[in-house]
């Protein structure tokens, strides 16, 4: 019995050391500077991606995203996606204009029809074109509501080689409480680069949904900044996973308001 | 013969490009370029014409951009078919785009689609195309000298189209599955005595003002678009008359076919809004157009089109899967008792409910239908397809195209030309990276 007590003193002890805020910062803290080292108000890149399915199925796509910092917000970006290949989806191109208080601006341009249509802005639990990555995800890679979250330091990890804290994000906005798709997140952040490198997402049952992990950063062309060159998304329950590679990433602050328009979708 | 060098070449041309893609020139240089074999099986005999309907069509687009605002366009096409006007190479674009900020300029030859819904448009009758199939109109739009200029906002567009030129569609007066030539007429005391007509060709007769014009404004008003539109232009596919000639022998008589053009104008209103997922539009068309009379002189005949569609995609847990869907009803109606004949491509849907369905199975393959139910004629149409992506580039399809109905409507009067088909499709698109 007394051994048993002392056990689980020691293991009171181990988990009372690993996982207070031996840096002294908290959760929260850490996701400051963690969007302080990420956050960028301008970012354009060629993107290949690949949804492989269970069954080895290979879907791959590849296109030219711009992203510029709108004012319509407080986290609040334009985005504009243009498909480059393969050829049944060349010319294809989406624009998404973020904005508080009333619900996203989307707009869809397809070729065939030389016009581009408004349509329903997507839910944060959509898919983002079809990938393992959700308008949630995409949202929040873009920059996290801070305000909407609440972070817990659950202690430091090795993560492929790197010291990471790791930080548990819970929605604590009502709304986004009811929106999101995920019951919460356990991120790893490089405490050397404050870069998020690992992400394990939990659906609202609690159980490991999905996988996200980073790799091959590099610097973004015109900014302090870095950017994962790799990143894959796998999906713990049904086995699919996307991976992603970007390339001629540049954020030089001259991005136009005029490519995010109806008139710059349709001179594709 | 030299046509066939010609889409070689085009071949050839791309496949080169393709390697040297990476390179700092090719950044500015956007092409893409596709070649399909389609062939169609046409379970009865028509009009003489075989079983067996065979192509191979070649497409490249090209797009230059000069700087943010400039860009030079062209898409050229090869194609290779069994009857010698189907033996062509075409420069359907060549023009030069400039925008800046929210204006748009383009001019030289270009596709002009004067309707454009998801679905079927009754602005879209005078689009221009090669009408060598009326069912197969994919890669077959003409284009057309133009202006084209307008000013794009998110809440506002106006948008205008000058083609000062004739350009009609084309048509394929012989050797056609789809057109049916006089072969007799009835002469004499009430008609009574049939005499065989020996055709010796066409000419043109142009009694419209020669060019085409087109108006768009929209607004755009929270969820909802409203646009009105109007055109003036002349018909794409003339009406005729018949021009007897002596008579051969007294059971025959040559004869050449008078094709007439004349004005056409369209004013329409269109909304385009979304609720939820789904996305809805309308239009509502009057189109005043002319029709032959019995003194065969064309006459006005003004008609009305009523159209409601929605479609939306749906997508699934399982991320393979993705399900396309489309709807459309569409009226035709005029206030002057008029019946259309059965192979007036003006006409062909008056009381029609519209279906197309997509469905991907996986990354490899997909099923499509489109349905129509013609509800005046009760003809109907039936397009059964599977399209198996080999790679990305290599697609192989097949399908059926089954159509019905009474004689009176296009549907029915074209049943005999129910067929199967198959396409073999290869793209070429430089990836830029690897």
């Amino acid at each position: 019995m007394k051994t048993h007590t002392i056990q689980f003193m020691v293991l009171i002890w181990c988990i009372a050391f690993t996982a207070g805020p031996v840096s002294g910062q908290t959760g929260l803290e850490i996701m400051q500077k963690y969007q302080d080292a990420t956050r960028t108000e301008s970012l354009r890149s060629v993107i290949v991606y690949e949804n492989k399915s269970k069954k080895g199925r290979v879907q791959e796509r590849e296109m030219e995203q711009f992203i510029l910092k709108n004012d319509l917000g407080e986290n609040t970006y334009n985005l504009l996606l243009r498909f480059n290949a393969p050829a049944d989806v060349a010319g294809t191109a989406t624009l998404t204009i973020q904005q508080d208080g009333s619900e996203d601006e989307q707009w869809l341009y397809l070729p065939a029809l030389g016009n581009a249509r408004r349509i329903s802005p997507s839910k944060k639990t959509n898919r983002f074109m079809g990938t393992e990555m959700t308008y949630e995800d995409l949202s929040n890679y873009l920059s996290e509501p801070l305000e909407k979250y609440a972070y817990t330091y659950t202690g430091d990890e090795m993560i492929d080689g790197k010291a990471c804290f790791r930080v548990t994000a819970e929605p604590s906005d009502p709304e986004l409480v009811r929106n999101s798709g995920y019951k919460f997140r356990e991120m790893w952040i490089d405490q050397g680069t404050l870069q998020n490198v690992k992400t394990v997402f939990y659906d609202k049952k609690g159980e490991p949904l999905k996988e996200y992990h980073a790799y091959a950063f590099q610097q973004v062309e015109g900014a302090e900044l870095l950017k994962p060159g790799r990143i894959v998304m796998r999906n713990l329950q049904t086995g699919n996973l996307t991976e992603v590679r970007y390339f001629d990433m540049q954020s030089t602050g001259d991005m136009s308001k005029d490519l995010f328009t109806r008139a710059s979708l349709e001179s594709e | 013969m030299h046509r066939i060098y010609s889409c070689i070449l085009i071949l050839i041309v791309f496949g080169w490009l393709s390697l040297e893609a990476q390179d700092s020139f090719a950044d500015r240089i956007k092409w893409k370029a596709d070649t399909e074999l389609e062939s169609f099986h046409y379970l009865e005999k028509r009009n003489q014409v075989g079983n067996w309907q065979t192509e191979w069509k070649t497409n490249a687009e090209v797009k230059f951009q000069v700087s943010d605002h400039l860009s030079f366009s062209t898409n050229i096409q090869g194609n290779i078919g069994q009857v010698p006007d189907r033996m062509f190479f075409a420069i359907r674009e060549l023009f030069a785009a400039y925008r800046k900020k929210r204006f748009i300029f383009r001019a030289g030859k270009q596709i002009v689609d004067w309707g454009n819904l998801p679905g079927w448009s009754p602005s879209g009758l005078p689009n221009r195309y090669r009408y060598y199939d009326f069912l197969d109109t994919k890669d077959e739009e003409i284009g057309i000298w133009a202006l084209h200029g307008g000013y794009v906002s998110n809440s506002f567009t106006f948008r205008m189209t000058l083609s000062p030129f004739f350009r009609p569609s084309e048509l394929y007066l012989t050797g056609n599955r789809w057109i049916d030539l006089p072969a007799e007429i009835g002469l004499g005391p009430g008609g009574s005595q049939l005499v065989q007509l020996l055709y010796q060709g066409s000419e043109r007769s142009d009694q419209s003002d020669g060019y085409q014009f087109g108006l768009e404004t929209a607004l755009q008003l929270g969820k909802v678009e409203w646009a009105v539109n109007a055109f003036h232009g002349y018909n794409d596919i003339p009406l005729y008359r018949l021009l007897l000639g002596d008579p051969v022998s007294e059971t025959s008589m040559d004869y050449r076919l008078e094709l007439v053009y004349h004005n056409m104008s369209i004013l329409s209103t269109r909304l385009k809004t979304y609720f939820g997922d789904w996305n809805g539009w309308f239009e509502f068309a009057h189109t005043r157009s002319r029709m032959m009379n019995e003194m065969h002189e064309p006459e006005p005949s003004p008609f009305y089109t009523l159209t409601l569609g929605t479609d939306r995609v749906f997508l699934f847990d399982q991320p393979e899967k993705q399900l396309k869907l489309l709807f459309q009803y569409i009226y035709t109606f005029n206030t002057q008792d008029i019946h259309y004949a059965p192979n007036d491509l003006d006409h062909v849907f008056r009381n029609t409910l519209l279906t197309r369905i997509a469905y991907r199975l996986n990354y490899a393959v997909s099923i499509e239908l489109t349905a129509l139910a013609e509800l005046e004629t009760a003809g109907y149409y039936f397009r059964p397809g599977i399209t198996w992506k080999i790679t990305d580039a290599l697609h192989l399809s097949g399908g059926t195209e089954l159509l019905g109905g009474k004689d009176r409507g296009f549907f029915g009067y074209y049943r005999d030309n129910a067929r199967t088909w198959f396409s073999l499709a290869y793209s070429f698109i430089p990836k830029r990276k690897k």
